[in-house]
This record gives C-alpha cells, structure tokens and sequence, in this order.
C-alpha cells in the first residue's frame, strides 16, 4: 500500500516538476528581457529595423529578423510541404509495406541528425556551391537567405512527413472504398478523398514543421551570415530571430543582453500562436472524423 | 529516508558554495581569456591558489571588478572616465595587434586605414580598386559587442560618433569567433576579415597596414596602425591579486603573453 502512495507522489512530483520548469523558463525570460522592453518599448522594437546594440543611444528594432524569420519560415515550407506531402501520399499508398518500413526508418533517423550537423553540410556544400556560381555579384558570399531557406526546410521535412503518413493512415478504409466503388481511380481517391479526409492531419503536420523552423538555431546561424538588413534577393546574407540571440549572447551586456532576451520573447509570442493555430486546428480534427 | 536525503543535497550545497581563502576569480574580455589561461595554469603549478577564469567581455569583466563580484577584471579597451575608481589598480599586461586577413589567392597585400575604411562602410566594393582581381570583396565581420570589433571599427572610423557601425548594411558575413573569420576567409576567394594578431594561422594571408608589416617590432615602435592594450582592473591592497598580477609582469610571464603571439610590456 505504502508502495503505491509512493509511486503516485513520484508521479506527481513529475508532472509538478514539468510544468514548473516551463513556467520557470517564461518567468526568466519575461524578467529578463522587460527591462529593454520598457527602455526601448515594445512597438518601437516591433516596427524598427534598426539594431545597433552597442551604440551611445542604443537600438533594438527587431523589424527585419522578424521579417526574415517569416519569410524564411515560409519559403521553407513552400519546398517541404508539397515533397512532403506526395512523399508520404506514396509510402502510404503506392509502395509495398517492406519498402515503407525501410524509408519510414529512414525519415526517422534523418530527423534526428542534430541541426548542427544539418547546418554544416548545408555550409559544405550549398553555401560553397552559391560562393563559387554567384561570386561576381556584389554582397554574396554564399552565406544566406537561400541557404538557411535550404536548411530549414531540410529539417522540417522529417516531421512533416512522419505526421501526414500518420494522418494518411488513419483516413477510414471506407472512404477510400467507397471513392473506388464509384468508379474513381486511385489518383482521383487520393487527391479528391484521402487526402481530404486527412486534411486536420495535413495542417497540424505544417504547423508543426513551421515551429520546428521558426525555432531552429544552430543550423540556420551557421549557412545565412547572420546580416542585420532586409535582403533584397535570396543570395543576401539574413539574421533570424533566433541567430541573433545565439550571435550575440556570448559578449552581450546590460541592455543589450536585455535586448537579445526581448528577441527570445518576441519568438516564444510566435511560438505561442502557432502552437494555439495547433490547438484548434486538431480540435476541429476531432468534430471532422465525428 | 526523504529526510536524510535532503540532508545530504544541503550538505552538499554548503561544501561546494564555501569560499576558499585560496581561490581567486579573474573574468572580463573573451580575447585575453585564452592568454589568461595559460597564465593561470603557469601560476598555479607553482603556488597553492585556485583561479577561476570567466570570458564574459571587458565590460563585464570591470564592472566585476568594481563591484567586488571578481578580484580581477580584464579589459581590452581603456576604462572610461566613469569607469575609472580611485580603489581602482590598472595594469597593462601585454598589447595587442588587430590584424587584417585576406584569401591566400588574393594578390593585394597591402592596404591603408582609409582603404579599410572605404572596404568596411560598403564605398569600394571591389578588388581591383587596391590592384586585385576583378572580384566583388566579401566582407566578414565579428558580431555586435565583440572586442575586436570595437576596436577595428573605431580605428577605421566605420563608427559614427554616436557609435553605430556603417559595416551592418553592407552584407557582411556576420560571425561570432575568430575561428569562422579564419574558416570563411580561407574558403572565399574574395573575403576580407580581421582578429587578433595571436589568433593569425597559415590558412589565411595577414595584409601590411600603410605599408607596415604586423610584427612585434612594428608594434613595439608603434608604427603598426592598429593596436589595442590588455588592461587587468582589481581593487588596491590585495596582496594575493598583486602577487598574480606581478608574476604576469614577471619575465616568466611576459614569456607566456609573447607565445601566445602577444606583445609583451616589460
């Protein structure tokens, strides 16, 4: 009996533990990065381009890594979505089990290569590839935009494959039954039914990608060249949100440290509203297969 | 057994956080880091004190200082009027040249401050204007807060006087150790980057600044046009922070400050 009350409490404890850490983190980055919200102000940190943390007046506009976090987020998607999508379409429908098995471990295995690594074979390879095809114009150097672009969508495909063969694999036989008794062909069931049924399936697998890319560090400081500045074509350097924090932790002082914690805040605010486009994109899932 | 348990975890804590009367801590300027710790572990060989060493920038490393949370604080840059506290020691260690590199297959080996100048603030943006190939130049650059790039900057005058830095506009590769300026100079033809004389390596081409080779004796006649000191900050009246101090201007100690490719004061 003591045994079992014992174990419960672990249980407990866990859980406590789990969700304290979480609010532990929130608190500390909230506190930390208020100070250069309240000097600087948040609108003015939002809608400003302008970062120059080490000036007499300091700076913070966070305008275009915000920007360029977006817009890297999406272009990226835009590549990882539709292969991800056909791809799983024919592990789920057009290959034999044994040969899904094998690729399906494959993906895995891919999703789990630390971004480090990721990051450095993009910088081996693409960002030496583009340096050397594109040296003649002014300001490229091969660290980029399209790189990290290159990046992020390589390590978003992984999840977004995992979660649509999931998705896919749930749809009701009946359906797909149903779409070939009336005459459909297996292309036809696939696009006008399967991939219809599966659809809350589909968006929670690009939603998830887009917080995997949105939040990746590592990878992405190593291949874009980390310059503060809207690029104006896809070959120019760019800084995300979170390279800015990893560039520039190790020297950053007072405000600016400040600052860097503010960039911290302003990405866990778009982590939270893609992670509340999840919630209610799965709930709709439910009523959908009701 | 939850009870004893605990116990123990406190009893831990207690011992790990006491203080030793033996233990020293230095902290400040990520470039004098590296030289510090050869210091430390030539000093501590041969006397009974512990010394913790922090990289966490010159100006951490002198406000640690000032406060009492370090006994020695290292900067790269001089202190500040404000900065400056009369129970304050300031000792310069060693000097410290910022060196230009470029592509090994770049054919320009000598450029002027002003080249530099118009190089960094994006108004000459190509080799063959300092008689090179015909190749658009790739700036690298350290990241906001670094030293070195305080340093560089403010010597080339790519900083307005209110201190913001004309390099940002100008694509440049932005890094955040001397070790990706080595890697991505080597590997871009067209590159241009700078860092510590110490850290200069064989992959890379170290330039001749208005015509003066980097080398300790143009360092030491002051021709070289951009160097910088290393500073120690500690309180008055710490005999055991002197001692350290006198041991890094001791001949043994300069030694060490000369092989780690620094200039040596004394």
């Amino acid at each position: 009996m003591k045994k079992q009350v014992f174990f419960e409490t672990l249980y407990k404890l866990s859980i406590i533990f789990a969700s304290l850490l979480l609010l532990l983190i929130i608190i500390f980055i909230f506190l930390e990065g208020f100070p250069a919200l309240r000097e600087y102000g948040f609108i003015k940190m939002i809608f400003n381009g302008e970062w120059q943390p080490t000036a007499k007046n300091p700076s913070f506009g966070l305008l275009y890594m915000i920007l360029s976090t977006v817009v890297s987020t999406i272009l990226s998607l835009l590549i990882s979505i539709p292969i991800g999508i056909l791809s799983s379409v024919c592990l789920v429908r057009m290959v034999n089990a044994k040969i899904k098995n094998i690729i399906m471990f494959i993906v895995e295995i891919l999703a789990g290569i630390p971004s480090v690594i990721v990051g450095f074979f993009v910088l081996k390879t693409v960002v030496s590839f583009l340096y050397d095809h594109f040296y003649y114009m002014v300001g490229v150097s091969g660290n980029s935009m399209l790189a990290a672009i290159f990046v992020l969508a390589l390590m978003s495909l992984p999840t977004i494959i995992t979660v649509c063969v999931n998705s896919l694999e749930a749809v009701d036989p009946m359906y797909t039954e149903a779409s070939l008794g009336l005459g459909a062909n297996k292309i036809q069931t696939i696009y006008k039914v399967e991939l219809r049924a599966a659809r809350s399936g589909i968006f929670a697998a690009i939603v998830l990608g887009a917080g995997r890319v949105i939040g990746e560090t590592m990878a992405v400081m190593l291949v874009s060249g980390n310059a503060i500045n809207l690029p104006k074509n896809l070959l120019e350097p760019t800084r995300t949100l979170t390279s800015n924090i990893a560039t520039e932790m190790s020297y950053a002082s007072g405000l600016h440290q400040n600052a860097l914690y503010a960039s911290g805040i302003i990405l866990f605010i778009m982590i939270m509203i893609i992670n509340i486009v999840l919630l209610v994109l799965l709930n709709k899932g439910g009523v959908d297969n009701a | 057994m939850k009870k004893i348990l605990s116990l123990v975890l406190i009893l831990l804590v207690c011992t790990s956080c006491k203080e030793s009367s033996n233990q020293l801590e230095v902290s400040g300027s990520t470039s004098i880091a590296p030289v510090m710790e050869k210091l430390i572990a030539s000093y501590e060989k041969d006397n009974n004190v512990k010394i913790n060493l922090t990289a966490d920038g010159s100006s951490a490393g002198i406000t640690a200082a000032t406060d009492g949370v370090s006994d020695i604080g290292m900067s790269s840059r001089s202190l500040t009027k404000d900065e400056l506290k009369d129970d304050l020691n300031v000792n310069i260690i060693g000097i410290d040249a910022i060196v230009v590199v470029v592509n090994k297959n770049n054919g320009v080996d000598n450029l002027t401050i002003d080249d530099l100048h118009d190089i960094y603030s994006g108004k000459k943006t190509n080799w063959k204007d300092f008689g090179g190939i015909n190749r658009p130049i790739v700036l690298v650059s350290r990241e906001n807060g670094s030293g070195t790039r305080d340093a560089f900057e403010e010597n080339i005058k790519v900083k307005t006087d209110q201190g913001i830095s004309l390099v940002d506009s100008n694509n440049p590769v932005i890094v955040n150790s001397t070790g990706a300026v080595i890697e991505n100079v080597a590997q871009k033809e067209g590159a241009i980057g700078y860092m510590s004389l110490g850290s200069v390596d064989d992959e890379i081409k170290a330039i001749k600044l208005n015509g003066v080779e980097p080398s300790e004796q143009s360092i030491i006649d002051k021709k070289y046009p951009i160097t910088r000191d290393f500073y120690l900050v500690s309180k008055k009246d710490n005999k055991k922070v002197d001692e350290f101090i006198s041991f890094i201007l001791s001949k043994k100690g300069q030694q060490i400050m000369e092989n780690e490719g620094f200039i040596k004061v004394k």
